[in-house]
């Protein structure tokens, strides 16, 4: 059996009630961040009353340290934010996928040098290899999401390796390779199509560690220009000013904890789809 | 059994080499940012920013570099700092207290709490106590530290007055940070609880226990929690991993005292020595826990040291 890319994803996607709320909640946001310039009533730069305003009218989640709209910099900061994890899991997924199903089809030295590899990378905790990372390249934007990409790959690589490896010795892949087609289509043809569910959801699990990590990454510091909005440097501020306006902190953290759930649970559902499957 | 723990043991030290060997050539492929950036800013020349190079032995080429730095971790002897000159263990030594002192109190919390939940989820799918469960521990995994954390400082210092918001040092300042850490790592323990659980309810001698008429109590005390907790006792273990990250937001976050902040400062500095005797402390104590957890596991669960090994 050899599922069409399409197939992969109606079969994600169609007649699933679990999946409706998280997506929806997932194209809001995503939505809300790249009409940003359209709905934000403020410019998110701009100082646009006294600081520390409580939510008003004008002002509907208040203002931040220095007068800024808190919600224009919350609509703004998906943008930076986003942008950051989107660019963080490509790269995990991309030489992700690529390094560990060659690893797993191959087998052999291939297999145990990136495997070694990949453990060596692994001994390191998460955001402690990010830190090593943004130590070596200094702060900012693109420099994170090097950091929790790099930081992501090896337990991504490990799993497309492992679902690979199990899925090789199938029998539509023994028939395949008899009737002369070869290891470069064989990957891409057959197995890739028939691992890829397994590891769309782990992406997704990928992807709401890169969310939570980079975030991390900007709250303490390390996301270059603090004017630019982000949502990890503005739970930052919110942080230092949480006893004169804790409504402060409400937006960002609610927008990286909305994002992280959806994705999470969409994880959860497109696994016990596959789970059902087999 | 022997070989099983002998291999497991060996790999784990070529796992730790190569962290150390990587982390260092990693860190030494710039040499000397911090201490020429700083020795400039002080108005120091040319020679004399030679000379504090070669006090620290950077002149010398990177392979020599490579095996004195080898030799020292042996000896415990990790550098010292580009920036306070002082040595990396004794900075590292002042600070391991209260981070273990963290890690230790939010792992309690976790396991309480993640343990909890993950029966809870297990023995009542689909019933609403399994259904809060659930979405609590999704919510524990979901919501960032640094968001929860200021949450918790508000409500229980800022509003209620009940905890300290910041510092460390009495059992008060430790209660907040370890909840709030404590808290995100039980979202993930819940769920593998959950996962390993309503496997094992699956399994075929389950099916045979409750044929042949045992209460299912004592068949979830006795056999699924028995079959479950071995690899629930590695998952675990494995977050410990997450904790030495979790612990540098926490500390940020509650101004404490800690390897994370002593982490946090020396990447803002760039001072290379501190940053990699963490890592390379991290990655021993991180190997270390994993390969105790597998040889404990292999000891409670024979299939593993046959198929493991």
């Amino acid at each position: 059996m050899r599922l069409p890319p399409g197939d992969v994803f109606v079969f994600v996607v169609s007649r699933t009630d679990r999946l409706k709320v998280p997506l929806a909640v997932l194209a809001t946001i995503i939505l809300a961040t790249t009409l940003a310039p359209v709905i934000a009533p403020y410019d998110p730069m701009a100082i646009t009353g006294e600081p520390y305003q409580p939510p008003t009218r004008e002002h509907l989640f208040g203002t931040d340290t220095l007068g800024r709209d808190v919600l224009s910099r919350t609509l703004f900061g998906g943008q930076q934010s986003l942008s950051i994890v989107l660019i963080g899991v490509a790269i995990i997924i991309l030489p992700g996928t690529v390094l560990g199903m060659s690893a797993g089809f191959y087998g052999q030295w291939t297999d145990r040098l990136l495997m070694a590899s990949m453990d060596i990378l692994l001994a390191f905790p998460n955001l402690l290899l990010a830190l090593v990372i943004i130590t070596l390249l200094g702060s900012g934007g693109w420099q994170i999401a090097i950091a929790v990409g790099i930081a992501g790959l090896p337990a991504y690589a490990r799993i497309a390796r492992t679902a690979t490896a199990t899925t090789r010795n199938a029998l539509y892949i023994d028939a395949a390779r008899a009737i002369g087609v070869r290891s470069d289509r064989l990957l891409s043809h057959h197995l890739l199509p028939n691992v890829l569910p397994l590891l769309l959801s782990f992406a997704a699990v990928s992807l709401s560690w890169t969310m939570l990590n980079s975030a991390a990454l900007a709250f303490l510091g390390f996301g270059g220009d603090p004017s630019v909005p982000n949502w990890g440097v503005m739970l930052a501020e919110a942080r230092y000013a949480f006893r004169v306006a804790p409504w402060m902190s409400i937006p960002p953290g609610l927008a990286i904890t909305a994002t992280v759930m959806a994705v999470n649970r969409l994880a959860d559902a497109s696994q016990e789809r596959f789970r059902n499957r087999t | 059994m022997r070989h099983f723990a002998r291999d497991r043991l060996l790999s784990t030290l070529l796992i730790v080499w190569g962290c150390v060997t990587l982390a260092f050539a990693a860190l030494h492929i710039i040499p000397g940012n911090a201490i020429v950036g700083q020795m400039l800013q002080g108005g120091a020349t040319q020679a004399d920013i030679a000379a504090r190079q070669a006090a620290l032995g950077l002149d010398r080429p990177l392979p020599v570099q490579y095996v004195t730095y080898l030799a020292g971790l042996l000896r415990g002897d990790l550098g010292y700092s580009y920036i306070s000159q002082l040595p990396v263990s004794t900075l590292i030594g002042e600070q391991l207290g209260a981070t273990v002192m963290l890690a230790a109190a939010a792992l309690l919390v976790a396991v309480a709490l993640g343990l909890g939940l993950g029966i809870l989820e297990a023995a009542h799918t689909g019933a609403w106590p399994g259904r809060l469960a659930g979405t609590i521990s999704v919510l524990a995994l979901s919501t960032p530290i640094y968001w929860t954390g200021t949450a918790a400082i508000f409500i229980f210092s800022s509003w209620l007055g009940l905890l300290p918001a910041t510092g460390s040092g009495s059992i008060d300042h430790l209660i907040l940070p370890a909840a709030v850490l404590g808290f995100h790592v039980s979202g993930s323990i819940a769920r593998v609880t959950r996962t390993i659980l309503t496997e094992v309810m699956y399994a075929d001698y389950i099916r045979v226990a409750r044929a042949k008429g045992l209460p299912g109590q004592y068949i979830f005390r006795v056999h699924i929690l028995r079959a479950s907790l071995p690899p629930i006792l590695t998952v675990v273990a494995l977050q410990i991993g997450f904790l030495l990250g979790g612990a540098a937001i926490t500390e940020a976050l509650f101004a404490r005292q800690g390897i994370g902040q002593l982490l946090v400062g020396a990447v803002i500095d760039q001072d290379y020595p501190v940053v990699l005797g963490i890592v390379v402390l991290s990655a021993l104590v991180y190997s270390t826990i994993s390969v105790v957890t597998d040889i404990l596991h292999g000891i409670l669960d024979p299939r593993v040291r046959e198929n493991g090994a």
